[in-house]
């Protein structure tokens, strides 16, 4: 046998050994983790809680939110929308008075973050219900102790869908 | 002559050979004492599926833990080295992704905690692991192996 030659066969197995011992150490790990990850479930409450009794947050939970509670805290005021979309979606059209907040850059530190009042009520969007980026800034945002947030699921589509006004870049 | 070079040296090699196992072997076993963290860290890149990254981030350290041992003990040498260039490819070219997207990450290299960022640096140790990957790819025909094929 020619030692030099690259055997495909001894690729796999170490490839296939690898998956068998992996999953099964996993398996019986404490700190194992599911084989596939997935977004917190989200519930949405019937009563939604006003400004000054935040909601308790769940660790397995997003608190999603539906279109009539998004309409009417926005005509009421009583929420920030947060666009987790990129900076040119967000130039192309937004809900009005949104402020933008990228997810693919988020950054704790970021001025904008910090200068945000994090026991304010929050209403995260995206483009619609295919979208996954609210639902991760939510966790982050979550994660450094925002205690009021949203995920509001129909997001940008249903909103214009629905003939809403919106605000875009010049 | 290729073989009078200082490149197809055996104990050169050799030597490569070590420091690229235990390194791989030290990275593998970093990363499998807190899978979550690992998967976040990859999750982090914004690069794969939410659905995927958990099972790469179980099987990803093991494959190195397995391909650094058996690496050391100089066993399909040829074919784990392969395995092992790969990965520093892949690695070469999520870094580069990330910084040019701007990502301010974790690189996750060696577990979660040793907080080096994923920047210029780990592309340049990833290219240097790379060429002694590919040194050993071409030139290993060395004698200090435990075996030829798995």
């Amino acid at each position: 046998m020619n030692n030099n030659k690259l055997s495909t066969k001894d690729i796999l197995q170490i490839i296939l050994l690898t998956v068998i011992i992996s999953i099964i150490y996993n398996y019986f790990s404490p700190d194992g983790i599911p084989l596939i990850r997935q977004f917190k479930e989200i519930t949405y409450s019937e009563n939604k809680p006003d400004e000054s009794h935040p909601k308790e947050n769940s660790l397995s939970q997003l608190e999603g939110i539906k279109y009539n509670d998004v309409i009417k805290m926005f005509n009421e005021k009583s929420a920030v929308f947060i666009d987790a979309r990129d900076q040119w979606e967000f130039g192309d059209g937004h809900i009005p008075g949104a402020i933008n907040i990228p997810e693919f850059s988020f950054n704790p530190n970021d001025k904008i973050v910090q200068s945000m009042d994090k026991h304010k009520r929050y209403i995260l969007y995206c483009d619609g219900d295919d979208c996954d980026v609210s639902k991760r800034l939510y966790e982050y945002l979550e994660a450094i102790g925002f205690s009021n947030l949203f995920v509001y699921t129909g997001g940008y589509k249903e909103w214009i869908k629905n003939g809403n006004s919106y605000e875009a870049a010049e | 002559m290729i073989k009078s070079t200082i490149v197809s040296n055996k104990y050169l090699l050799f030597a490569f050979r070590l420091a690229l196992g235990f390194i791989f072997v030290f990275a593998g076993l970093e990363k499998i004492s807190n899978p979550e963290k690992f998967a976040v860290a990859i999750e982090n890149y914004k690069i794969m599926p939410v659905i995927f990254i958990n099972f790469i981030a179980i099987i990803l350290p093991f494959l190195e833990l397995i391909t650094g041992l058996l690496l050391i003990f100089g066993i399909s040498v040829k074919e784990n080295i392969f395995i092992i260039n790969l990965l520093l490819t892949l690695f070469i070219l999520l870094v580069a992704i990330a910084i040019s997207r701007g990502l301010d990450i974790e690189c996750g290299c060696f577990g979660t905690n040793d907080g080096q960022k994923a920047g210029l640096q780990k592309i340049i140790e990833n290219l240097f692991m790379l060429l002694l990957g590919l040194l050993i790819f071409f030139f290993d025909k060395n004698p200090f192996k435990i075996g030829k094929s798995l």
